[in-house]
């Protein structure tokens, strides 16, 4: 991939990133995740 | 530019060290057994970094992504793969090399002399493949598909793999809390076996975790072939010698695939090159 696509494929990725995190928001699943990460995730750590 | 060519190794082992304790830098959740309870929770950091660390400031992109699609509001996460996409564009699997701490732990391991290193693991190129099966079967269709009666599915990845969510978060925690320690039972001795094989093998081999098993660096790695930071060789200076490949502890052929998706960008390559015909940046050969 020359360096001229591979620059256009990356911000047009990072782009798209930016899209997806403001739709993210938008359907509060930030929510979901600070809610999941606040409490000890008891199967993350082997207990549940 | 001489100076970081020479301590390219330390100022790698420094980068992994300090962003290791930025983003775990809630030292009263080591002494107390708790963890950080704040706003910054609901930003990914890029690494394999459990949200059930004590210390974690930031939330494990593997571990939110199966927390909002097991979920019973969502079914894909526009949020998390957001992240995963600009860490991905923006660096690939620089993460893995330079930001990730569970990768920095196997890199210590491997440092231990006295332990014969194995460079050639039998069936390497098959086992390669099974980062990608635990991506689809553990992070994505288990917690997606496997739903209780209350409509939501477990992180399963976490649950019966992780072995940086057994030794960032797991340890620390039942370490402090007699309560933990009393609930403790087959899935935590299981967890500890997988995180100890794990360990023992990092000291052999290098970076088992990350070559074979971690969902994260198969999303990084597929990244790699589109990242603004990417490496590229010169091929009026390259020699095709080969010492960039006998060099390369991740087993790249760097004359041939300098953006592999097992790359880790740890640059050990650039500095074998007796030409210097491996450049990396945005724009490598400007040295951008």
């Amino acid at each position: 991939m020359n360096i001229k696509k591979r620059s256009v494929t990356g911000i047009l990725l990072l782009a798209i990133g930016v899209l997806f995190i403001l739709n993210g928001i938008h359907r509060n699943e930030h929510t979901t995740v600070q809610n999941k990460s606040n409490i000890i995730c008891l199967e993350c750590i082997g207990i549940g | 530019m001489n100076w970081i060519k020479k301590q390219r190794k330390h100022l790698r082992l420094w980068v992994q060290v300090l962003f290791t304790a930025l983003t775990n830098g809630y030292v009263i959740g080591f002494t107390e057994g708790k963890i950080y309870r704040g706003t910054s929770k609901k930003l990914c950091v890029p690494g394999l970094n459990c949200y059930s660390c004590p210390g974690a400031i930031g939330s494990c992109p593997i571990g939110s992504l199966q927390a909002v699609i097991g979920s019973k509001n969502y079914k894909f996460s526009f949020y998390v793969i957001g992240f995963l996409m600009i860490f991905g564009s923006l660096m690939g699997r620089f993460v893995c090399g330079w930001l990730c701490p569970f990768g920095l732990v196997q890199d210590l391991l491997h440092k231990i002399p006295f332990v014969k290193k194995i460079k050639k693991v039998p069936f390497d190129r098959y086992l390669r493949y099974l980062k990608y099966v635990i991506l689809v079967v553990f992070v994505i269709a288990m917690p997606l598909l496997l739903v209780g009666e209350s409509g939501y599915g477990s992180p399963w990845f976490c649950k019966l793999i992780c072995p940086s969510g057994t030794l960032l978060g797991g340890i620390p925690l039942v370490a402090k809390n007699p309560g933990l320690q009393r609930a403790i039972g087959f899935l935590f001795g299981w967890k500890v076996s997988i995180l100890v094989i794990l360990l023992i093998l990092s000291t052999m081999i290098y970076r088992p975790f990350c070559k074979y098993l971690c969902p994260l660096g198969a999303i990084y790695g597929i990244f790699n072939r589109f990242s603004l930071y990417h490496y590229e060789i010169d091929a009026a200076k390259c020699t095709k010698c080969g010492l960039c490949a006998k060099k390369c502890d991740m087993g790249v052929k760097v004359y041939e695939n300098p953006n592999s998706v097992e790359c880790i960008r740890c640059g050990k390559c650039k500095d074998v090159c007796p030409t210097g015909a491996i450049h990396s940046g945005i724009r490598p050969k400007t040295g951008v």
